[in-house]
């Protein structure tokens, strides 16, 4: 369940972008923010509802077109910190799995 | 001799700027609509002749296929359905080790489709049959109300002319051997990727295209290099994990291909991730697989990126191991069954 | 650093697995609740890496599979309807109702609409004023916000013809179901990461004393599920039950606020009956009276009867990891993806389906499951 996918944001898109002849969205504590989120070599649209303070060069997690979380640089690399720790564990390059 | 009074609508010379129910109707606008649209386009001695069949002359053993084309939307990244309803039945000709001639092409258009991108597909249509080498010598028209088809759908039946070394040993799954090699002639998923993008509003760093194009040339230059083929196919709706589901039981064997060797895009990577598809069932227009004994291997991969696939690989082999089942080694020393999907795979969320 | 590939490393799997390998001294039964994780483990063959000594098994992770038969009667019924358009997610199109799933419904000429993002659902509802347009909102708590998002959304751009047939379910009361029973296995849980994006970790800790069970928040790359493992297996060794959270780059331990604010708005807590289970109490979401105009089940009337699901599928049995899908006599047989007997079959996700989908080889013999 809950296919999400990191991607780092590029750039956000106002209100009145009119790049998308999409309606930008109000709400009635104001309006939702857009923003394009890079994920890998693709690019698409991505609602910051959940996240309004994200910025350009943050990465985010993004779940049915709406960013759920603004990941935590920090936690990660300590994450990987851990694992690269363990003995054998480094190699000249690293093989992703993919 | 008697004039003919025409007693029907004095209207008769407009140009319709979208297709109209009476351009199907067999009349004067159908045949002004043949004449300027389609056989201005695929302009022939054999289609000019105007028959209602076309006759012409073959070389030794023939094939056959004939494939429809419902692709929506009508253009995409790379290709339009016109390209394409020539490259897929000229790729399932070269699949039978066969140079496509002949074509006959029948269109179903939908009442309001505008008369420029028909002209522009038809145009398409030409400008890929002229590099195939391949001639258009008869079709059909056929106008259905709006809301009946998808802007237009078309047929495509080809001829083609069997290589020597086909002729000699038709290709196909029964000509399969254990311990053959599987050789993918590039990239897996860039069409089916490519189409599913433009629904999804999908953008790329650099555009992703349909992988659509023309496969003879890659055959025949196995078939002159004297590369023994057992088989060939091309993985369209499916994919190429659908495809190899085919093979293996076509040929009772097992087959077992490694992850890591499998050619993938990283665009076409990263979408699938999006929308949580798996690139091995996602169409191809201009890859194919070629099954032949593992010694031709090194040989054939040489031949195939002479001639522009630089990524040719060797994917895996067929085995008496486990008929019928297609295996798949992941990266890290583990490996799963790679199944038949009951249907088209569609996005998830979960 | 870009959170996706340094997490499919190949190169710390056999050091991770050594280490698991390592602290393991007896047999431990760990389960996961969340189908994206199923899926890892089934794509990446983890479970065969393992020490023989875990025992992975998977729980009732799929949203989709565990949708109440009467939810889905209910969406069928709807999208037959005239003027209707019914738009769901991909994933439900081929889970069987009754009689036939949505593509047996769309051939029967219901309009239903596979959308990727319920934003999707309010453009359908913008340019078909003239049709009743229903969101089928299925998902955990991770997907509930952008339902709510949605009908909130909807109020504000006055769409008078658009309403949401809520299928949200909740993860930690299925998890207390499994806990509950007297012939629960599980030693430990791998918690649903996403969910707990959303959701936070709160709820888990009196879980976790209350059953005495490590739970541990765990990701979704391959990496990430066997730091989860490790870090059960760390507890179990040591006697300790408590929750940790293995995912930290995506989940804190208050949530998403915005988003937990925006389903409180929306949502009300209710007992629901999930597929395969029976009712768990407080194991849904449901939309509040003051939302009621958005609400399908409001709005629109249907009776579909009495609705009972075949019972040679031991489906709770299954979701709950009292057996394995290939201990079951069906599996492989009359029930497979095709033409699937209950709920863990039914999508990609469950654990039947899981199983079945990326069984291993077990060389020149054939297949093993």
């Amino acid at each position: 369940m809950c296919l999400a996918v990191p991607g780092e944001i590029i750039e956000l898109i106002g209100a009145t972008d009119d790049r998308d002849n999409e309606p930008a969205i109000d709400l009635a504590n104001g309006t939702m923010k857009f923003a394009r989120v890079k994920f890998g070599s693709v690019i698409k649209k991505i609602c910051l509802a959940y996240t309004p303070e994200a910025l350009p060069g943050d990465y985010i997690i993004a779940h049915t077109g709406f960013a759920l979380q603004i990941l935590d640089q920090a936690a990660a690399e300590a994450t990987l910190a851990l694992l690269n720790e363990l003995p054998g564990a480094q190699s000249d390059q690293g093989s992703p799995m993919q | 001799m008697t004039d003919n009074i025409d007693l029907s609508c004095p209207l008769p010379g407009q140009q319709y700027p979208r297709v109209v129910l009476a351009h199907g109707g067999g009349g004067r606008l159908m045949l002004r609509l043949i004449d300027d649209c389609f056989r201005r386009a695929f302009d022939n001695p054999l289609l000019n002749r105007q028959g209602d069949g076309a006759c012409f002359e073959l070389n030794g053993s023939t094939a056959m296929s004939s494939d429809a084309f419902t692709v929506s939307p009508l253009f995409f990244p790379g290709g339009d359905i016109g390209s394409l309803a020539i490259h897929g039945t000229a790729n399932d000709l070269a699949m039978c080790g066969a140079r496509p001639r002949y074509f006959s092409a029948s269109f179903i258009l939908e009442e309001g489709l505008p008369m420029a991108d028909l002209q522009t597909l038809v145009n398409s249509m030409a400008a890929a049959a002229s590099t195939a080498g391949i001639t258009i010598v008869t079709g059909d028209t056929k106008v259905v109300e709006r809301g009946k088809c998808d802007g237009l759908y078309i047929t495509t039946t080809g001829i083609g002319e069997l290589l020597a070394g086909a002729r000699a040993r038709p290709p196909g799954p029964e000509q399969i051997e254990a311990g053959d090699c599987i050789i993918v002639s590039g990239p897996v998923g860039d069409h089916g990727t490519a189409i599913m993008s433009l629904r999804e509003n999908l953008a790329f760093e650099e555009p992703l295209l349909s992988d659509a194009a023309p496969l003879f040339p890659a055959v025949r230059a196995l078939y002159d290099a004297d590369i023994p083929v057992h088989c060939l196919r091309d993985p369209t709706r499916g994919g190429l994990a659908t495809l190899l589901n085919e093979l293996a039981s076509g040929a009772r064997l097992g087959v077992r291909v490694a992850e890591a060797t499998i050619p993938v895009r990283p665009a076409v990577h990263d979408a699938c991730e999006l929308l949580g598809l798996d690139p091995l069932y996602v169409a191809c227009e201009g890859r194919f697989v070629a099954v032949l004994p593992s010694t031709g291997a090194t040989r054939a991969v040489e031949v195939l990126k002479q001639c522009g696939c630089d990524q040719a690989a060797v994917i895996g082999e067929f085995n008496a191991e486990h008929p019928g089942t297609v295996v798949l080694e992941n990266r890290i020393g583990g490996s799963r069954v790679l199944d038949l999907l009951s249907g088209e795979q569609l996005p998830r969320i979960c | 650093m870009k959170y996706q590939s340094e997490f499919r490393d190949a190169d710390p799997i056999q050091p991770l697995l050594k280490r698991i390998a390592d602290r393991v001294s007896r047999p431990w039964t760990i389960m996961e609740v969340c189908g994206g994780q199923t899926h890892t483990i089934a794509r990446y063959a983890l479970e065969e890496l393992l020490p023989e000594q875990i025992d992975l098994i998977h729980g009732p992770g799929c949203p989709v599979c565990v949708t109440p038969l009467e939810q889905i009667e209910a969406a069928i019924h709807l999208a037959l309807q005239p003027d209707t358009i019914l738009c769901t997610f991909g994933d439900m199109m081929r889970v069987p109702g009754l009689t036939g799933d949505l593509f047996d419904a769309r051939s029967r000429s219901a309009d239903v609409r596979i959308i990727t993002s319920t934003l999707d659902a309010l453009t359908v509802a913008q340019e078909n004023p003239e049709h009743d347009v229903i969101l089928f909102a299925l998902g955990f708590e991770t997907t509930a916000p952008t339902t709510s998002i949605a009908i909130k959304q909807s109020k504000q751009l006055a769409l008078g013809n658009f309403s949401v047939l809520a299928a949200h379910v909740r993860v930690p009361p299925a998890m207390e179901l499994i806990l509950d029973s007297p012939d629960c296995r599980v030693d430990a849980f791998l918690a649903a990461g996403h969910v707990c994006t959303v959701t936070g970790t709160g709820e888990y800790p009196p879980i976790a004393a209350r059953y005495a069970v490590p739970i541990v928040i765990t990701g979704f790359e391959p990496l990430d599920i066997l730091l989860g493992i490790d870090a059960a297996v760390t507890q179990l060794e040591q006697g300790r039950a408590e929750v940790d959270n293995r995912y930290a780059r995506a989940v804190q331990a208050e949530g998403n606020p915005i988003a937990r604010s925006m389903v409180d708005e929306i949502f009300a807590v209710t007992d629901r009956a999930w597929r395969g289970l029976g009712v768990i109490a407080q194991g849904g979401l449901t939309i509040r009276e003051t939302f009621a105009e958005y609400d399908a089940t409001a709005r629109f009337h249907w009776d579909i009867g009495s609705v009972r699901e075949p019972t040679d599928c031991p489906a709770a049995s299954v979701l709950q990891g009292l057996i394995r899908p290939s201990q079951c006599a069906q599996f492989g047989n009359r029930c497979q993806p095709e033409h699937p007997l209950g709920a863990p079959m039914v999508s990609t996700e469950g654990a039947c389906a899981a199983y079945f989908r990326y069984r291993q080889t077990a060389g020149p013999a054939g297949i093993s499951t």
